[in-house]
């Protein structure tokens, strides 16, 4: 006695779906556990060691600004002594005397 | 800074699905319990970006799930090249790497079977193991699943289906 392909098919179906079902079975066996006890307190050690390696959001903010501040203030003396120099009376003597008041050794 | 306490609060609902969804994914406590330490170091971190519940339990799941990712691939790197060093094979050292079975939530008298299973999950592709895991034993339904995993739902059956093709496969070898 032949069966159809369609006969078949369902066979096989039908045979995974079994086999399908007992891993499932197997696997819904396996309980829920509750969570260790102390879990959260050395959820809480890890956090606290964490942040004290870690520098704070101000901290690092702070720093930022200062760096900031003090390469303005860089800045701002540097172009302004520039001008003073080209610009004093030295200078200006220097000039009409068509001689360099740098102090600078090498110069063009 | 102290521990916020909206952080007890998402840890006090959250704590056991990660806990046992890492004790699923490692099949060994001391491992789930580093892992979920891991997770809420994580989500403690990164809280701030989660407003609703859904997105949170989802965001939380990935954080495990990568989580416990990370720890297979570094314990097994570990566990492997120890063994290596001691004369044995690739082949050897994969199998004795990964067989440090400890799962309080399998009955004694179930525990060969259901570890014999574990071992063919395990030897799945992460993400056709991931899609199982979510699905059979976190009870999450396929739409779920795909949200977490970041997939459409129809990649999230294509995984399962050939997920559980390849168990049959592999359990018929076995018993057959």
């Amino acid at each position: 006695m032949s069966i159809s392909k369609d006969e078949e098919a369902n066979v096989v179906k039908a045979l995974n779906e079994m086999e399908d079902e007992r891993i499932n079975e197997l696997l819904s066996n396996v309980g829920r556990v509750d969570t260790p006890p102390f879990l959260f307190t050395r959820i809480e050690a890890r956090v606290a060691l964490q942040n004290e390696e870690s520098p704070s959001r101000s901290w690092v903010l702070a720093t930022g600004m200062t760096l900031a501040l003090l390469f303005t203030m860089n800045t701002y003396f540097l172009l302004n002594s520039s001008k003073e120099n080209l610009n004093g009376p030295i200078e200006k003597l220097a000039g009409s005397l068509e001689l360099n008041a740098s102090n600078q050794l090498y110069h063009d | 800074m102290a521990i916020n306490p909206t952080f007890r609060e998402v840890y006090d609902r959250h704590v056991r699905m990660v806990f046992n969804l890492c004790l699923n994914y490692l099949q060994n406590r001391q491992d789930a319990e580093e892992a979920t330490q891991d997770v809420f170091v994580k989500v403690h971190q990164g809280m701030g970006e989660f407003r609703g519940e859904a997105a949170m339990r989802t965001w939380i799941y990935r954080i495990a799930i990568n989580s416990c990712l990370d720890r297979l691939k570094a314990a097994k790197r570990a566990k492997r090249s120890v063994w290596r060093m001691l004369g044995f094979s690739g082949d050897e050292a994969e199998r004795i790497a990964g067989s440090d079975f400890d799962h309080p939530g399998v009955e004694l008298e179930q525990r060969e079977a259901t570890q014999r299973i574990f071992e063919h999950i395990n030897g799945l592709p992460a993400q056709q193991k991931t899609a199982l895991l979510l699905r059979s034993m976190e009870g999450l339904s396929q739409n779920e699943v795909a949200k977490v995993m970041g997939i459409s739902a129809k990649a999230v059956e294509s995984l399962l289906s050939r997920a559980r093709h390849r168990l049959r496969k592999d359990l018929e070898h076995i018993e057959g």
